[in-house]
């Protein structure tokens, strides 16, 4: 039975998400022992080989597969670095139905590359009775207590697409192709389940395939949650102040209505989901230094 | 700012850091309490200790038992099974019990991060 975490990484204008996930990759390797998989484009590895080498990031990932980039597909997002700056970004996501043909385990752990894994706590996920697991119940560093969002305030439960587990099954084959089918219709889904933003979200589309998979319901769910207690949110007004040291983060988390006003909070051995992305961008050199001596 | 009010508001700072770092210490705990067996996926707690302890007791040695998502599943060897989750259970807790000393006993923000002066 082969294991392994795939990765998804197509650079846009500022970001380098390759860099990013060969950071993660050797964070992966550090803490949850298994092999990494990464998808990309041509422009994206091309300009990670000429930055960083090319024995370097082979050296991070067992598996590289260049796909095609649909240059058709636009989708812009506003990319926050905390409250005071956000750029409008071309955020390349359009291909994440292809996780379950792609991933060439037969366990995989799908994660976004700013899921920085800091434990081994994914570990519990191998050998699972579950075909598939996403996480809905999060938490984030400046609050006290575990929660779930939804969808909009009308609609369903919100499901986490940055951290995926699933077994080639036909349950997981399933969700894939439901989610295949959302993308191309999300004009009309986003009508149905009541939410008002028109950048393709794969949280959205996987929350609406896990709804359909339920029988259109979100009782009883035949796809469960990870074997964590929530999944650890830095959101993108928080910022990172510093890399300690193996697994050991401290970041600058906004206050709750109050912009401008931080707490610190310090992250150690908890795998968290850094969504500023330009502050994981400063500090991917760091990272990489840290821990490609560890591996 | 009215240096009594500074005080008061440095002092619910330090509150609320204290609190937050507390709060990612017991679900981290929590994280490291969970245990997979046999695909399911179980909560080390004293009731699941007992329980197995009791199994045990009775010279059980295979069973099933409904795991964290109510799923039943089969464990075939009870007593090794007790015994690593025993062992977990301590080194989590005990781990637990340093970071919470830790936190509970330092008296600023500097401090509960263990920040340096020069940073």
């Amino acid at each position: 039975m082969s294991r392994g975490v795939l990765m998804f990484a197509h650079n846009n204008a500022e970001i380098d998400y390759v860099k990013i996930a060969c950071a993660n990759a050797l964070m992966v390797k550090k803490n949850l022992n298994v092999p990494v998989t990464l998808v990309t484009d041509s422009g994206s590895i091309n300009w990670a080989k000429e930055i960083m080498g090319e024995n370097f990031i082979n050296s991070c990932f067992e598996n590289i597969i260049e796909v095609d980039r649909d240059y058709t597909f636009k989708n812009t997002r506003n990319f926050s670095d905390t409250s005071f700056s956000t750029k409008s970004l071309q955020f390349y996501n359009a291909n994440h139905w292809q996780a379950y043909d792609l991933s060439p385990y037969d366990e995989t752990l799908f994660i976004d590359v700013d899921y920085l894994i800091m434990s081994s706590a994914l570990n519990n996920c191998w050998g699972s009775n579950n075909d598939v697991m996403i996480n809905h119940t999060i938490y984030s560093p400046g609050e006290s207590t575990l929660h779930s969002k939804n969808v909009d305030d009308m609609s369903i439960a919100l499901y986490w697409a940055t951290v995926i587990y699933f077994r080639k099954s036909s349950l997981a084959e399933h969700l894939f192709s439901i989610v295949k089918h959302i993308q191309e219709n999300y004009a009309y889904y986003r009508d149905l389940y009541y939410f008002t933003s028109s950048m393709f979200r794969n949280d959205h589309a996987f929350s609406i395939a896990v709804h359909m998979l339920n029988g259109f319901s979100n009782n009883e769910p035949v796809i469960k949650e990870l074997p964590i207690p929530g999944m650890l949110m830095s959101w993108d007004t928080d910022d990172i102040k510093s890399i300690n040291g193996i697994n050991d983060i401290t970041l600058y988390t906004e206050k709750i209505n109050q912009k401008g006003t931080y707490l610190l909070s310090r992250i150690k051995n908890t795998d968290i989901h850094v969504m500023n992305k330009q502050a994981v961008n400063r500090h991917t050199n760091r990272l990489i230094e840290l821990y490609r001596d560890t591996v | 700012m009215e240096e009594r009010l500074q005080k008061a508001l440095e002092f619910a700072n330090y509150r609320q850091t204290l609190n937050n770092q507390l709060h990612k210490a017991k679900i981290k705990t929590e994280g490291m309490l969970t245990f997979a067996k046999c695909g399911g996926s179980f909560k080390i707690s004293q009731e699941l200790i007992c329980f197995l302890d009791y199994l045990v007791r009775n010279k059980i040695t295979k069973q099933t038992l409904l795991d964290s998502n109510n799923t039943p599943v089969e464990i075939s060897d009870i007593k090794e099974f007790l015994k690593e989750i025993t062992t977990r259970y301590f080194e989590v807790t005990n781990d637990y019990l340093q970071e919470y000393q830790t936190v509970k006993k330092a008296r600023s923000v500097k401090s509960i991060l263990d920040i340096k002066e020069d940073e």
